[in-house]
């Protein structure tokens, strides 16, 4: 067996595992299989946070019909209880394209995004969005054909996204106006949701074709700017997925169904630097592969008081 | 992309690799094309000619209110009768952005208070107006776009209700002191000669009504409606007016020293 490179962070407990289990590799996957088929089939939190979806998309709609005060407006900017809530990318295109800041747009920028620092960046993506639930349903189209055999899923390179949201804030300056939004599937259905359906949704159906028979969640996974934008916050948030390599048998059941690109690259054997490994800022925080994972390796954590290390942005092979 | 710090446990052979990256690229080209082509939508409006959106009152220039308008649809949910929409595809830039259709739902000034304006968060629609005399906040200006349609010049009487059956168009105003807004098809017209243009416009000194006017193709004497330089574009005449189309419409960003608006 040749020698193996394991990151330069690597702990020198971590590589033992790893080097132990390079030994026992056929007899690991035997009892990870046993595992996997014994494991009862959870789905508490994909409720929960459908729910959560449905329950503040609707709020929003309620708010409009029923006239409310305490909320008002949408998920670009909107008032709840008179505090100013407002989309950090939409915000930061503005502030480009009209070269000014109104202060309300900054204040609710800013408290957006102090609210995604504690519960994870891009939970937005999977707990609020109301284009990722649409996205999720459509998942599993896209899963059937494949297991089918009727298409093949494309991958882009994850850096596409962030060649996005350059592109799109360079056209906010050139353009003065806030192009993104112009095809923010997020923007329309919220928009859709609150003062009824628009042309604008024949966009997001063809959005949704293309994740369907063409790329597994694509635009999440490779287009969208405004993920980008959560993402980095959620380098730094509090709330994060943690793997503990010490129980992980690496039989894949996670990986399965995330929905971010490579937030669970770590948890592959022989890429986890440390025995407690918390997941990058691409995790959603959706708690799917917590749910699947059959020897509870992957748990939510407050930062503050966990006590894994980051797993050092890993990424996947190019 | 940063380096590459840590193993592959099953390595690709190096011909596959440079493929799958040629793919890779090959697939974000075409990826980036195509949402910029989706993109390319905005500027329909420019390119099929579409008249500019009337914008609710305060608004800054169209160019500057694109950029502005953050598309909150705050100002939607402050108006009183309902008369700011925010726009769709159609608009091109202007998706999700707010106007008012006044054929529809005339905004009229009917809440005074400028509601749209004080709740505007990002200064599309100017807060300063709030204060100033309301002819600052104009959104446009009445224009008898069609005067050979006009009841009154045709000397025809208005009797029963000024649009069909069924249209749900509302007007707010103080009636017997107490402030209502009043759906337009629950009232009944008894007029000799149609004047629901100045009957019902909201604002004083915007409109009136010439018994005797020069028309403009033959030159000869007769009743028609002028518009004043008070005009501020509030569309309520044009939400009034019983011809199919109206014949009297807003022409939305007019100030009365330009165009024809205070001399039609």
């Amino acid at each position: 067996m040749t020698a193996r490179v394991y990151p330069p962070q690597a702990s020198p407990a971590a590589i033992a595992i790893h080097e132990a289990r390079r030994q026992t590799f056929r007899q690991r996957m035997k009892t990870a299989a046993r595992l996997l088929r014994t494991h009862p089939k959870s789905f508490r939190l994909r409720n929960r946070r459908w729910a959560t979806i449905l329950l503040v998309n609707g709020l929003f709609g309620l708010g409009w019909h029923l006239d409310w005060e305490m909320l008002q407006g949408t998920f670009a900017t909107s008032r709840l209880f008179g505090v100013p809530l407002s989309d950090p990318f939409a915000a930061l295109q503005l502030f480009i394209a009209s070269r000014s800041v109104p202060e309300q747009i900054l204040l609710g920028a800013l408290v957006v995004m102090g609210f995604y620092l504690v519960v994870g960046g891009r939970a937005f993506c999977s707990w609020v969005c109301p284009y990722s639930l649409l996205a999720e349903w459509v998942e599993r189209i896209h899963l059937h054909l494949r297991k089918t055999r009727r298409i093949h899923d494309h991958s882009f390179p994850v850096t596409t996204r962030y060649g996005m949201t350059v592109i799109f804030l360079l056209l906010s300056a050139l353009t003065g106006y806030a192009v993104f939004e112009t095809i923010n599937p997020m923007a329309i259905l919220n928009r859709a949701v609150i003062y009824g359906p628009s042309l604008a949704l024949v966009w997001v159906v063809g959005l949704l074709a293309f994740e369907a028979f063409y790329s597994r969640r694509g635009w999440c996974r490779y287009l969208c700017p405004l993920g980008v934008m959560f993402r980095l916050l959620g380098a730094c948030s509090l709330l994060k997925v943690q793997y503990n390599l010490g129980t992980c048998h690496h039989d894949g059941a996670c990986r399965q169904v995330c929905p971010a690109p490579d937030a669970l690259e770590v948890t592959k054997a022989g890429h986890a630097p440390q025995l407690l490994n918390r997941l990058s800022g691409n995790c959603t925080s959706c708690g799917r592969c917590v749910e699947v994972c059959p020897t509870n390796s992957l748990n939510f954590v407050f930062v503050p008081f966990a006590p894994g290390a980051d797993d050092g942005e890993i990424r996947p092979p190019p | 992309m940063t380096q590459r710090h840590h193993a592959t446990p099953h390595g690709t052979r190096a011909g596959e690799r440079t493929t799958s990256r040629r793919t890779f690229l090959r697939q974000g080209v075409l990826g980036l094309s195509g949402v910029l082509g989706a993109v390319g939508i905005g500027y329909w409006p420019r390119v099929s000619r579409a008249a500019p959106p009337l914008r609710p009152p305060g608004a800054v220039t169209e160019e500057a209110f694109l950029g502005r308008c953050i598309k909150c649809g705050l100002c939607a949910q402050s108006c009183p009768v309902q008369a700011i929409r925010l726009g769709d595809m159609a608009m091109g830039f202007g998706i999700g952005t707010a106007h008012i259709a006044s054929r529809e739902q005339s905004c009229g000034f009917s809440c005074d208070a400028l509601e749209c304006v004080r709740a505007c968060p990002t200064g599309a629609l100017r807060h300063q107006v709030v204060k100033m005399p309301r002819t600052s906040a104009r959104m446009g200006l009445a224009v008898l776009a069609d005067p050979d349609a006009c009841l009154r010049r045709r000397t025809q009487p208005l009797q029963g209700l000024a649009r069909q059956a069924g249209f749900q168009g509302r007007l707010r105003r103080r009636w017997g002191g107490a402030w209502q807004v009043r759906a337009l098809d629950r009232t009944v017209y008894e007029r000799e000669s149609c004047d629901l243009c100045v009957l019902e416009c909201p604002i004083p000194q915007a409109i009136r009504m010439d018994s005797a006017r020069p028309d403009p193709a033959t030159g000869r004497l007769v009743p028609m409606p002028t518009v004043l330089a008070n005009c501020l574009g509030c569309g309520v005449c044009e939400m009034v007016c019983p011809t199919e189309p109206a014949s009297i419409r807003i022409h939305p960003g007019l100030q009365p020293d330009q165009g024809s608006g205070s001399r039609t």
